[in-house]
């Protein structure tokens, strides 16, 4: 099972490397909602200190559902996802995989 | 020879629509099955159920010895489909895509290049994004993909679709040479000339049932 996951995963990367979404789309997201944020409490020093720690997970969880959806975009073209299911993959073995491939997407983004 | 598909009555629905409506069939080890009939008969429903992706509402229906109304999951690890979709994806480089099916079939590297040797795909595509290949080229992957498996049963629907002469000359030859192996072949197809050159038995599908069949060669 974890086998599978794992190539599920390696997978996801693989495409999100040579793609660039995360790069190009994702990331960029994410630093806007930072900097609409920031005019948002008027460059209030103090208050953006005080939230800032909320502001960065929400933030992720608007980047991590962009991530979601993408994840899943890529198995319905073409079929995919008839192709993985014939795989012979667990349905819980891709179910891992995507998760693993979207928790190690989201921590590049975090370090970013 | 044993039957590898075995359908009795079988009923499929899509929604409330019997894509599938009691329909019989018996199909045996070795053999190459074209399914004929006009849009909408079921060809592809009936490709579909084989595979485990359509699930069966009613009848009797097993496939390599599988009960498909007891679980549709084991026996997709014994089945190559070639669909009207290619299922690939566009994003990975030929070679990560070949190499993705390989690793999940338990293959190894030099069967991707046994395989690419077979289809004729050149190396220099192994470097590129599928998205930048043509219709025809996508196609050869596809099917360069499913033989990775080694597939007890293929089912292929129409599987000639974008490919130019030489593609499909090389298609008809893997085929034979696996029905030779031992796997069984069922592909529908409307290019009924070229079809009845490669296959043993021709079966007739309209409105889900399976109307008539004849031997071929």
């Amino acid at each position: 099972m974890f086998h599978d996951a794992l190539l599920v995963a390696r997978k996801d990367l693989i495409i999100e490397r040579r793609a660039h979404v995360v790069l190009g789309q994702v990331s960029p997201l994410g630093l806007l909602i930072l900097v609409v944020f920031g005019f948002a409490f008027d460059a209030n020093v103090e208050l953006l200190r005080l939230g800032s720690a909320g502001l960065f997970w929400v933030a992720v969880l608007f980047t991590g559902l962009l991530l979601v959806q993408r994840t899943f975009d890529v198995e319905t073209e073409d079929g995919n996802l008839d192709a993985l299911r014939l795989s012979g993959f667990l349905p819980q073995s891709i179910f891992l995989g995507k998760v693993i491939g979207l928790i190690v997407q989201l921590f590049l983004l975090e370090l970013g | 020879m044993p039957s590898v598909v075995d359908f009795s009555g079988v009923i499929a629905l899509r929604g409330q629509y019997p894509v599938l409506a009691g329909l019989d069939l018996c199909i045996e080890q070795g053999e190459i099955v074209l399914l004929r009939g006009p849009n909408g008969a079921g060809k592809t429903s009936l490709l579909r159920a084989c595979s485990g992706l359509l699930s069966i509402a009613s009848g009797k229906a097993s496939v390599l010895g599988y009960d498909l109304l007891a679980s549709n999951q084991e026996v997709r690890k014994h089945i190559g489909f070639v669909a009207h979709q290619n299922h690939l994806y566009s994003d990975l480089w030929v070679r990560d895509q070949l190499r993705f099916r390989a690793l999940a079939a338990r293959a190894h590297d030099g069967d991707i290049r046994s395989i690419c040797d077979r289809m004729e795909i050149p190396q220099r595509l192994l470097q590129l994004p599928t998205e930048s290949l043509s219709a025809g080229q996508q196609r050869r992957v596809a099917i360069a993909a499913v033989a990775l498996r080694r597939p007890r049963l293929w089912l292929l629907d129409e599987p000639h679709a974008g490919l130019d002469s030489e593609g499909r000359d090389l298609l008809d030859s893997l085929l034979q040479d696996a029905a030779k192996a031992g796997a069984t072949i069922v592909f529908a197809s409307h290019e009924i000339n070229r079809a009845e050159t490669i296959a043993t038995r021709s079966i007739s599908i309209l409105g889900g049932q399976a109307v008539g069949g004849t031997n071929v060669s």
